[in-house]
């Protein structure tokens, strides 16, 4: 697969006076949950520090992994896609994929595809990033 | 019809004109049969020759001056050589001699021209020439005189010397029987070198240093070589070929000075051929030019055709798959070959077996020559040190690893790499290091490690995913190492320490009336300092307080005076590392490295997200024989975005594009080829995209890599990753895929 080009994500808070273009997609900074004060961090892969996503985009901290805590993103970044498969959780059936960090391969957490429950329907399309997987980048 | 109006037929159809016109088309009628006469007489032809003369009613070829200036060095006559005929000369690129200046050299002092006449030796002859001519320079002083004068002087007294040292290199030859002889003693070149041609030298000398202008650094013909090579011939006199060659050589030396309208130059219809022979092949998309020579004009190449347009409708040169090699099934990320052309490193994707680079010898048919093992994890970057000793890799993890391909390889049974597949190559590394920057502030946030909260990522260490080493002497086995976490650190690959932080250490270098830097309003508070004018011109040093950009590839130009760093953001930033301190001068503390900064003196708006960069192959390897000048401060960049662009980096302009090959989501790496005459990129359609540098049109796209293997647990890709040309071998380059091949491909000239 070679090496994929990885796009970074940057504080949209800080506006440091750079002639720098930003040239990476500006609309991931789009505040899922605008929060005053809010705290920026970058979350990477805790094997390459690839960027995944972000603070911002954190839809809820509230979730188990396969090794513990993990987060509900609403949007990651940097990714492949693993096999798609059925997985029985403790909301109910999903259609899910694995994802992994497009440089190291490896996992950092799964893709909710299709929920069998219309009160679960939100997550679809959405990911979950395992904090044990993830680390905070610079 | 005359003879010379049939060729004005033939060349012009206008008959009815030509027949009273001094022209024929946009040439002068003259020239053009005084060209046909000297060429007819070159080619032996010369009753025809002597009959177009008369035809033409006497269009002389060479002035009565000149034919008698070149029947006295024909023969020998040097004591009949004086000013008034040197001056009587007809000069290319300069009016005649003044008459005011020409009669002061024809007026000898009194004493010195009695001296003369009493004694009529070839000596006392020309020491009254250069008592004349230093009459004259008394006189002349570049205030008093324009440069056109001056130039005009000085064509003639190079004229002179030319004389001087033919006269000069025959006194050592043995059938030198000229009468003016008979007081030869061995002692007379050695006076003669001393008290004529000495002097002579040093009026040219002068001449030359107050109209520098003319002078030509290239030039062999020069005051200081020619005494140089006077002298040596003095104590070491090598008996040339023949006298009457030496002395054709001699008139052709001073022809060039003759105006052509009087002379015609040697071989003249021949050098306007060649002229338009280049000029047709310049013109021809599928010539290749060998940079070696231009070989079209060597007898082996293809036969010219004078008649016609030579235009060629296939390439001039091949593409030969010559090897493949297959020793793994993982994706080949990177390819280098060390500077020396001997070693070819690989390095791969994860393997089932493990981490390793592979180091292969070109000479010995890319046998496996070391193994370079102790690597937790991928690398996906690789540089050999100008000496070909080191390999330094960039692996996913920070450690930067280090070997030296010249310890020996130690196979190790108990070790945890016995996965290797040649374990007598096993070689361990000298030395492995972290970028350890300071850390960052947001390090201060409470990182006990809950385990609902995300672990800090070790952020003191930056990864590294490029590097490149210094090539000069003084900046010996020092190298650059490029940081995606913003940060590029000069290291110090023998001492094993980091020498000096790029971030927080640069500044902005802005020329005095254009703004090459990016920015548009200077704060005049920030202006650093200025620099006296110089021959650059008057630069500004403004600070700069931009956030360090994302590394992603460096380059140091051959001289160490550039160093290039491809960011993150679409632009490349150059940085004058000319006054950086040498080796020495850090030694002895010179210079302090807290307070040094780095001034950026370009940054390339690409514009676009860039994969990789790479600057033109050392020309220094290549044959001596270049006809056009090797470029100069190239950079070649491959952008994600199925485009490779050509910039002058000094210039800091766009100079060509390459388009062909697919790039949309990978780092697909490109390189100069082909003694930099050629631009190779890989593609994610597993081809190898080929183009002419300087025309900047597809030559040919190689399928190598297009096989889609992978098992069915691993993911299938199919791009030719990198290419890779061999720095001594002008003809072998190497391409890597997604397949685990390596192919090696020889150029080859039809």
């Amino acid at each position: 697969m070679g090496l994929r080009y990885s796009i970074y994500i940057e504080n949209p808070l800080s506006s440091p006076s750079s002639s720098y273009k930003s040239i990476n997609d500006p609309l991931f900074h789009s505040q899922h949950r605008p929060q005053k004060n809010a705290c920026f961090i970058t979350y990477g892969c805790r094997h390459c520090k690839t960027h995944l996503s972000s603070s911002f985009q954190i839809i809820s901290r509230d979730y188990r992994g396969r090794t513990g805590t993990a987060y509900l993103m609403n949007k990651v970044v940097n990714v492949v896609e693993g096999k798609v498969e059925q997985r029985r959780m403790l909301t109910g059936d999903y259609l899910v994929c694995d994802i992994l960090c497009h440089w190291c391969k490896r996992n950092v957490g799964w893709k909710y595809l299709q929920s069998s429950n219309d009160d679960q329907q939100y997550k679809e399309g959405k990911f979950i990033l395992e904090l044990k997987n993830i680390c905070k980048c610079t | 019809m005359s003879h010379t109006n049939k060729i004005a037929y033939v060349l012009n159809s206008d008959t009815e004109e030509t027949q009273t016109s001094a022209s024929v088309g946009c040439f002068d009628k003259k020239q053009l049969t005084k060209l046909l006469i000297h060429t007819l007489k070159e080619l032996g032809y010369d009753s025809a020759a002597d009959q177009l003369l008369l035809e033409t009613g006497g269009y002389q070829n060479e002035s009565n001056h000149i034919q008698a200036f070149f029947k006295l060095i024909k023969t020998g006559q040097f004591h009949l050589i004086d000013w008034r005929i040197v001056c009587s000369l007809p000069l290319a690129h300069s009016s005649p001699l003044g008459t005011e200046w020409l009669q002061k050299l024809l007026m000898p002092p009194a004493a010195a021209a009695a001296a003369a006449a009493a004694s009529p030796s070839l000596f006392d002859h020309m020491l009254l020439q250069l008592q004349c001519l230093q009459l004259l320079m008394g006189s002349v002083s570049s205030a008093t005189c324009s440069d056109a004068e001056l130039a005009t002087l000085r064509n003639y007294v190079e004229i002179m010397i030319l004389v001087n040292r033919q006269i000069f290199l025959e006194f050592f030859h043995p059938a030198a029987t000229a009468p003016h002889k008979t007081s030869a003693t061995r002692a007379l070149p050695v006076l003669y070198l001393r008290k004529i041609l000495k002097n002579f030298i040093e009026i040219w000398d002068s001449l030359l240093v107050s109209n520098d202008q003319f002078l030509n650094e290239e030039n062999i013909f020069n005051p200081e070589t020619t005494l140089r090579e006077l002298s040596t011939y003095l104590t070491n006199p090598k008996l040339t070929a023949h006298l009457d060659l030496e002395r054709d050589h001699l008139i052709d030396a001073i022809s060039k000075y003759i105006d052509p309208n009087e002379l015609v130059p040697k071989g003249r219809l021949l050098h306007l051929l060649k002229q338009a022979i280049k000029y047709q092949q310049s013109q021809d998309i599928f010539n290749v030019i060998d940079p070696d020579d231009d070989a079209s004009f060597s007898p082996s190449s293809r036969p010219i055709n004078l008649l016609q347009d030579n235009i060629s409708h296939d390439l001039t040169v091949t593409f030969q798959d010559w090897k493949t090699i297959q020793d793994t099934t993982d994706e080949i990320w990177f390819l280098t070959f060390s500077p020396n052309g001997k070693y070819l490193a690989c390095a791969t994707s994860e393997s089932s077996r493990g981490y390793f680079i592979t180091v292969y010898d070109v000479e010995q048919d890319f046998k496996i020559h070391k193994t370079c093992v102790s690597l937790s994890q991928s690398v996906l970057y690789l540089m050999f040190s100008p000496s070909s000793q080191y390999l330094i890799a960039c692996p996913f993890s920070d450690d930067v690893t280090i070997y030296d391909m010249n310890a020996p390889s130690r196979p190790d049974a108990a070790a945890t790499d016995s996965f290797l597949p040649y374990p007598s190559t096993r070689l361990s590394p000298m030395d492995s290091f972290k970028l350890d920057t300071s850390p960052y502030l947001d390090d201060t946030e409470s990182s006990a490690s809950s385990s609902s909260r995300p672990a800090n990522a070790n952020s003191s260490q930056s990864r590294v995913w490029c590097c490149d080493a210094f090539h000069t002497a003084q900046h010996a086995d020092w190298m650059v190492v490029g940081s995606p976490d913003r940060e590029a650190i000069v290291h110090s690959i023998t001492t094993k320490e980091p020498l000096f932080s790029l971030k927080g250490r640069t500044c902005i270098a802005l020329g005095h009336d254009e703004n090459i830097s990016g920015r548009k309003l200077i704060d005049s508070a920030r202006v650093l300092y200025t620099s006296d004018a110089n021959k650059n011109g008057k630069w500004q040093y403004v600070e700069d307080d931009e956030t360090f950009p994302r590394v992603h590839d460096v380059k140091i130009s051959y001289d160490d005076k550039y160093v290039l760093l491809m960011t993150h953001q679409g632009v490349i930033d150059v940085y004058d590392f000319s006054g950086f301190p040498s080796k020495e001068e850090l030694l002895k503390q010179k210079i302090d490295l807290k307070n040094f900064l780095i001034p950026r003196i370009a940054r390339l708006d690409v514009g676009k997200n860039m994969t990789c960069i790479s600057i033109p192959l050392n020309a220094t390897h290549q044959s001596h024989k270049q006809q056009i000048p090797e470029p100069q401060h190239l950079v070649l960049v491959s952008l994600q975005d199925n485009e490779l662009q050509m910039w002058d980096y000094k210039e800091n302009i766009l100079i060509q594009k390459y388009f062909g090959q697919k790039q949309q989501h990978f780092i697909i790496r490109s390189c100069f080829a082909y003694g930099n005459r050629l631009v190779m990129s890989g593609s994610e359609d597993g081809k190898i995209y080929i183009w002419d540098r300087i025309r900047g049109n597809l030559i040919s796209v190689l399928s190598g890599h297009s096989t889609i293997m992978g098992s069915s647990t691993k993911p299938v890709g199919k791009n030719c990753n990198v290419v890779a040309s061999n720095p001594v071998d002008k003809e072998m380059f190497v391409s890597g895929g997604d397949d685990g091949k390596i192919k090696i491909w020889k150029i080859s000239r039809n």
